[in-house]
């Protein structure tokens, strides 16, 4: 381990924080609450937000962070509008090492294994709130670890707008500030991926079971050939590259900018679509975008008829409706017998309105 | 000689409690029934019912909703639309006690609606609550599978809630002449086609209203012994009335009728209890100022009031307010668009 102090025996601080999480999550019957994780001499800071009766679960993680500005901890805010989902935001407590370190990826320090702690914590979240569905989000820094804490979720959706995939291509400057504070005793000529995970080409290239939605800003030039290429290359050859939905697009800003309308449908659609197939994600994801893409040659192709009396966008959800009614587990029957219809002292209404 | 008004409350006499007073320093309104976080609310009735769904939720009460919304809606707004977190049930309004006491009947297997499913333009609509699809289903069986699963989650309702909020609406309503099933909407405004052969209007009298709710609360109950019933009676006016009368003595009619009939079954039975909000937004002390210029949408000032009475005394502790801050939602009051579809 090159002489750094190993990460890697962190199953007990994994656990006990995992422990922790379970316990506070039980505590938490709606509404949202930040919730402080202490094991190994560490803090772990989450928000979570529990909606009563929800199956779904969005875990975020923030991105860059100015710390003229922020304090510690720092959150992603909720999502507003997401029904049936509770959302879990994750503040980087390797920030903690230095004053002025603005990006740890949620990757680790020396002593604390961020990673592992992290899938621990979000598997222990997973089974107490009973979710169905874990969707993982973030932009930029928090992208990666979007896609580090999805692939250990099998059947989860990484939603990433413009990541970086892997620490080492990103801004000499920054990756510098995070080895100097974070992994002091590395030598610079062993890469980071040697005591934490900071590739996720190489994490992917060994396969997956989880669907990654991957927006990226074609005016950002960086994030598409250091970041998207490479990652897209390492998985190309694989039959799971597949459950890959790229989505490039331009918004007319050069740089590393998206626009939250550029993202925010993915979520929603990863959040709701009927399964996370990616043909069920296009078609939930093309139903929730504000205007649908008119035919190449206008008179080819006729859209759809639709009912002019009706908002397309109420039968489309009605759509959605039905066809989550068609997959609901079936209920009991209307009971005919042993219930209060066959008490003879209960009121009944008159003949005429029986 | 004895005076019986000697040594009463002095909310007891009209100079003090209402006269000399600005009518949002009015005190003492109601005597708040016990309540803690730990009891689970359910809701129900017409649209200004909503309000109080919304204002104990944000004071953390225990709300009920046993039929939440399926996670394919892109927003909360939109889940509203059709008609889920509205009320602990996806019922839409329910503007009469005959409405109420025939879906426990229906949930309970007591009666089935001769004529449940409408259409309009090759759409179907579960008649007795045709706005919460607001584009309808493809299909009867659709309309048919959703109403199953609406009447399991009205059952659970009825058999794990602790408290029912109720609020009274309406005493017009639309019947089906087969069978008597009241529907929230008269047939051809959202969906369904009005036949003077099939379809007639009713207004219930005093009587009906007082046996409807009698065996609405026998019918809960028998379900649910330990089940307590809060009664309300929405301030807001008819937005039409089908009598043949002007539509203000209508208004004024319909809501005695109501205010009537829940103070009665307030006195007569312990676990149900009567709160003013009827009174607080209508009553002539507030001169008309918590309604919008329509008089007829109840302003965010008049809800605030009403719910300011509703958590005081022991409630004001048990539910501080917590979350005020978060925007309260529009209410969905869908007798609105009766005049939209004349």
């Amino acid at each position: 381990m090159n002489g750094i102090t190993s990460i890697l025996p962190s199953d007990t601080v994994a656990q006990a924080m995992a422990a922790q999480m379970k316990r506070k999550v039980a505590m938490l019957r709606r509404g949202a609450r930040t919730i402080t994780l202490s094991a190994g001499g560490v803090d772990l800071h989450v928000r979570l937000r529990v909606a009563p009766g929800a199956d779904r679960l969005l875990v975020t993680f923030h991105g860059g962070v100015d710390r003229v500005r922020a304090t510690l901890p720092v959150f992603n805010g909720f999502i507003d509008d997401l029904p049936g989902t509770h959302q879990l935001s994750v503040s980087d407590p390797s920030l903690g090492c230095d004053s002025a370190l603005r990006l740890a990826w949620h990757a680790g320090h020396d002593g604390f294994d961020t990673p592992a702690v992290l899938r621990a914590v979000i598997a222990a979240t997973i089974q107490q709130l009973k979710v169905e569905r874990t969707a993982f989000f973030g932009t930029s820094g928090g992208g990666f670890s979007a896609l580090v804490q999805s692939h250990a979720v099998p059947g989860s959706i990484a939603v990433v707008a413009n990541p970086q995939t892997a620490i080492e291509r990103y801004h000499p400057r920054q990756v510098a500030s995070y080895r100097a504070a974070c992994w002091p005793e590395l030598p610079p000529d062993v890469p980071l991926d040697s005591v934490t995970v900071a590739d996720c080409a190489r994490l992917y290239a060994g396969g997956f079971d989880n669907t990654v939605i991957y927006a990226l800003s074609l005016g950002d030039s960086h994030h598409m050939r250091h970041h998207m290429l490479p990652f897209v290359a390492a998985i190309a050859h694989l039959p799971a590259a597949q459950r890959l939905l790229l989505h490039t697009d331009y918004d007319g800003n050069a740089g590393h900018h998206m626009a939250r309308s550029q993202y925010l449908p993915w979520l929603r659609a990863a959040l709701t679509a009927t399964n996370t197939a990616p043909a069920s994600l296009l078609t939930m994801w093309h139903s929730l975008r504000d205007a649908p893409l008119r035919p190449l040659r206008p008179g080819r192709r006729r859209p759809a008829p639709v009912s002019p009396a009706f908002a397309p966008s109420d039968l489309a959800a009605g759509e959605r409706v039905a066809a989550w009614l068609a997959g609901a587990a079936q209920e009991p029957p209307v009971p005919s017998h042993g219930s209060i219809l066959s008490d003879p002292t209960l009121p009944v209404l008159r003949k005429e309105h029986a | 000689m004895v005076n019986p008004y000697r040594g009463r409350e002095a909310r007891a006499f009209w100079s003090g409690a209402v006269a000399d007073r600005h009518c949002t320093a009015m005190t003492d309104l109601w005597d708040p029934i016990a309540l803690s976080r730990h009891d689970r609310i359910a809701t129900a009735g017409s649209c200004f019912a909503q309000h109080i769904g919304n204002a104990l939720t944000r004071r953390g009460a225990d709300f009920l909703d046993c039929e939440p919304a399926p996670p394919v809606f892109a927003s909360g707004d939109e889940a509203r639309r059709f008609g889920y977190g509205l009320f602990s049930c996806r019922y839409g309004n329910i503007y009469t006690a005959r409405q109420m006491r025939q879906l426990v009947e229906e949930a309970y297997g007591h009666r089935r609606p001769n004529e449940a499913i409408w259409t309009r333009d090759g759409r179907f609509f579960d008649a007795l609550r045709p706005a919460v699809d607001p584009a309808g289903h493809a299909s009867a069986d659709t309309v048919a599978r959703a109403r199953q699963l609406h009447l399991a989650a009205v059952r659970t309702m009825l058999e794990t809630m602790d408290l029912l909020v109720f609020t009274l609406g309406l005493t017009e309503c639309w019947e089906s002449l087969l069978d008597g099933t009241v529907y929230p909407t008269a047939p051809g405004t959202l969906a369904g086609a009005f036949d003077p052969a099939l379809h007639a209007f009713r207004n219930l009298r005093h009587a009906d209203v007082l046996e409807d709710m009698e065996a609405l609360i026998a019918l809960i109950q028998a379900v649910n012994p330990a089940a307590r019933i809060l009664l309300t009676v929405s301030p807001v006016p008819l937005v039409a009335t089908a009598s043949g009368g002007h539509v203000l003595p209508a208004t004024v009619r319909s809501k005695s009728i109501l205010r009537a009939v829940a103070g009665e079954l307030a006195d007569s039975h312990d676990h149900v209890a009567y709160f003013p909000s009827y009174e607080i937004i209508t009553a002539h002390p507030a001169r008309g100022m918590f309604f919008d210029p329509d008089l007829r949408t109840v302003n965010a000032l008049g809800v605030e009031q009403v719910m300011a009475q509703f958590f005081s005394g022991s409630l004001a502790q048990a539910f501080a307010p917590a979350d005020a801050q978060a925007p309260m939602p529009e209410a969905i009051c869908d007798e609105d668009r009766v005049a939209e579809t004349l």
